[in-house]
């Protein structure tokens, strides 16, 4: 059995999404505190429908907050150690995903979505840093992605961001891993969205070739990965990098 | 989170040993049924009544020479007619040896790949095609640091045996596919137990960022994570419990 969970605080940004709600709701389903953040109320209030038919609420607060605004992050973790008086765990999950050729990138697109998905690692990572200095214990969950390790087609900036976050994310483990606090990432192959259905049935047959398990992954199925990374399983694992990718990539 | 593994059965070979014993307990602490595969029936006879003492599950042991190959079929057929299907496998039986690449003879590597490597790729071969036809089954497979990044003090040919194993664990994973069956590798790092020990002090090494030893435990959750339907879309991969000491 996996402990470390009840009573717990988590911050998860981008925390409306698919893997972010799916995440909300099992950290909260094992008494977990879930901060959880996102930049959009109107998802933020689906968010909380959904918990709330999960008999969650109570253990839920959520908080809109534009993860690339640094004085924004500030106030966000702020408001969460004002409630909670503590920050146990951090999931960095929000970010973008756009198609792009390299011949046809222009600088704004490429800088926008390095900003986006890398500084708001940052921003959040070291706003909860000091408290969990003081309390010597820490979950830090990056999100990456199969591309940012393997590559792939019309996200060089989408991948050289992910791996930003890989290198970032060992680094940070080194420079704290005396202290109690673990950082690890996750890199999911293909997750089931909206844009995901959208596929051609050609498209579907070529990634279906690549992945032994023959299926997209369910947002759930991340979750349940960071759901083992967040719990005292996970002590003496740091600077990883956690395939979700139901086989794909395997290194 | 209890009782994740209510139902299911699981075969750990090495099973007198401490690494597969604390797995077993484990396992068994989410209600898994226990199979224990060892050469040392004394021991074996020990693990299985600290077991049936802590936790209510049914506990079978099997003494076996696992370098007798012809004999596996037949002791996989007896496990599964006395206790039912055993849909989870840990490959944990293994050996080390320290010998110097100056001073290892072919008789050495025979005997560390027939224990470490040969066996695990045979006894799995048994369950998983029973595994794959039953449309369940999790294997998992003690690699090691060593086998990852190669190392100065375990023996070479150690080395080489793991890492033998966490490529056959990809070549599984990639023929199971979508058959519901998953295969992965746990790699331990430095591990704080008596085979390290018996090591003594040159197996510690300045490079954990955690600056300690890892404890059986801690790899015992690795392996419940894996087998655990937390980890129902990972297969193929090598989780390093290592304290930081490798990141790859």
């Amino acid at each position: 059995m996996f402990l470390g969970l009840n009573n717990a605080v988590a911050i998860i940004s981008g925390a409306a999404g698919g893997m972010g709600t799916a995440s909300t709701v099992r950290l909260a389903k094992e008494g977990c505190k879930v901060f959880a953040v996102d930049m959009s109320q109107e998802a933020l209030d689906r968010m909380m429908a959904k918990i709330a038919e999960e008999g969650l609420s109570e253990l839920v607060y959520p908080y809109v907050c534009n993860a690339t605004v640094e004085a924004e992050v500030n106030a966000a973790v702020d408001k969460c150690l004002e409630l909670f008086g503590k920050v146990s765990i951090l999931v960095n999950i929000a970010g973008i995903y756009t198609d792009c050729l390299f011949k046809d990138m222009t600088f704004d697109e490429w800088s926008h979505t390095m900003d986006i998905n890398i500084n708001s690692v940052m921003f959040f990572c070291r706003a909860v840093l000091p408290n969990m200095l003081e309390n010597q214990y820490g979950k830090i969950i990056n999100m990456a992605s199969q591309a940012g390790v393997v590559g792939s087609v019309k996200h060089t900036h989408y991948s050289a961001s992910k791996a930003a976050i890989i290198g970032m994310s060992r680094s940070l483990a080194r420079e704290v891993a005396e202290d109690g606090i673990n950082v690890n990432c996750i890199a999911p192959g293909i997750i089931k969205t909206p844009m995901t259905a959208r596929y051609t049935p050609e498209q579907v047959d070529n990634f279906m070739s690549k992945i032994p398990m023959n299926r997209f992954g369910e947002a759930d199925d991340v979750a349940k990965v960071i759901e083992f990374l967040a719990s005292d399983g996970s002590d003496y694992l740091t600077g990883q990098v956690f395939n979700v990718t139901g086989g794909w990539l395997m290194h | 989170m209890k009782e994740m593994l209510k139902g299911r059965q699981a075969l750990i070979t090495g099973g007198a040993g401490e690494m597969a014993s604390t797995i077993a307990a484990t396992l068994a602490a989410e209600g898994a049924a226990i199979v224990l595969l060892d050469i040392n029936e004394k021991a074996l006879e020990a693990v299985k009544a600290d077991l049936e003492s802590r936790f209510e599950v049914a506990v079978h042991t099997y003494v076996h020479d696992l370098c007798d190959f012809d004999g596996l079929a037949g002791l996989i057929d007896t496990m599964e007619r006395e206790c039912g299907a055993i849909d989870i496998l840990v490959n944990v039986a293994g050996i080390t040896n320290t010998i110097t690449y100056r001073d290892i003879t072919p008789a050495d590597w025979d005997k560390m790949m027939n224990i470490n490597l040969k066996s695990p790729f045979f006894l799995t071969r048994e369950l998983f095609f029973r595994m794959e036809e039953r449309g369940f089954g999790r294997i998992v497979t003690l690699g090691s640091i060593s086998g990852e990044r190669g190392a100065k003090y375990a023996g070479p040919h150690y080395s080489i045996s793991k890492a033998g194993l966490i490529c056959f664990t990809k070549v599984l994973a990639k023929l199971a596919g979508s058959s519901g069956v998953t295969a992965n590798t746990v790699s331990p790092g430095i591990i704080a137990s008596r085979m390290t020990d018996s090591l003594g002090s040159q197996v510690y090494s300045y490079d954990v960022p955690m600056d300690r030893m890892g404890t059986p435990q801690e790899v015992a959750d690795a392996v419940l994570y894996l087998v655990s339907p937390l980890a129902n879309y990972v297969t193929g991969q090598n989780l390093s419990v290592n304290g930081g000491q490798s990141m790859r």
